[in-house]
């Protein structure tokens, strides 16, 4: 993740994930899209998806549409550079390829109300 | 310039080794976005907060509705493919017949909630594919 290709998007109303009140969603688009190469630290030179902004928040529409609560098992406490985050793993079906996907989702301990989709693959 | 000092970092290898080891339990959406579906997950969703609340084991769990160990590790990652509707309804009226409170009246506010929203997201998505198709 680069912080100078963060989109940050403010939401047309609150969404609840596992009982937080999400109001804003911050992604990069082209991690998503290509991925990290953790040894370059640098963004992968194939493409690997095409979601634009707008299909982001619409897979966290969707996926906040159902109610879920969370077990201590779905997910882990992750702290970098002392800045705690809930990190959770779902699974879902793309809309548009019909293909199982997996989603990484940070919840800011000290901003409650933002979500990081960290990456789709 | 703007550092990457405070963002989450990411590693999909390790996610997956995560995963693999059972280290996090993933969440599953279902593969068809129905109002059937919606009812499954709030309904398991009173289930885990009831665990969750009571800081009780899987194992309590499985012991109060009489399910083995492979099932209850499914309704806590939300594979609720296996599971009819009614035996997921079932497991709830289980729990109230056992004195546990559960807000039947929230909860079936939220589905309806859940279930008009469902449906425009589904619009939404079902228009956006049409007007791409015209152009």
């Amino acid at each position: 993740m680069k912080f100078e290709n963060l989109t940050v998007v403010i939401l047309d109303r609150v969404l609840i994930f596992d009982g937080r009140r999400i109001e804003i969603l911050t992604f990069d688009l082209k991690h998503i899209n290509y991925g990290w190469n953790k040894i370059n630290k640098e963004y992968n030179l194939k493409k690997r998806s095409d979601y634009r902004a707008d299909d982001i928040v619409f897979i966290f529409n969707l996926l906040v549409n159902y109610n879920f609560k969370s077990d201590t098992a779905n997910k882990i406490e992750v702290i970098i550079k002392q800045k705690h985050y809930t990190r959770y793993i779902i699974y879902f079906i793309d809309p548009w390829s019909a293909k199982t996907k997996k989603t990484v989702i940070d919840i800011d301990f000290e901003f409650n109300n933002k979500a990081i989709i960290l990456t789709i693959y | 310039m703007h550092k990457n000092k405070n963002l989450p970092i990411i590693d999909e290898d390790e996610i997956d080794e995560l995963i693999k080891k059972g280290t996090i339990l993933p969440i599953h959406l279902p593969k068809e976005h129905t109002i059937s579906n919606i009812i499954k997950y709030s309904f398991c969703a009173e289930i885990i907060r009831y665990k969750v609340d009571r800081n009780l084991l899987q194992s309590d769990i499985a012991n109060l509705l009489k399910i083995n160990k492979s099932e209850v590790s499914k309704l806590f990652s939300y594979q609720l493919e296996a599971f009819s509707q009614e035996r997921i309804i079932g497991f709830v009226e289980t729990m109230i017949q056992q004195g546990i409170e559960i807000n039947l009246i929230e909860l079936w506010e939220d589905i309806k909630q859940r279930s008009a929203s469902l449906q425009i997201l589904l619009n939404k998505m079902k228009s956006k594919k049409h007007s791409e198709s015209e152009i």
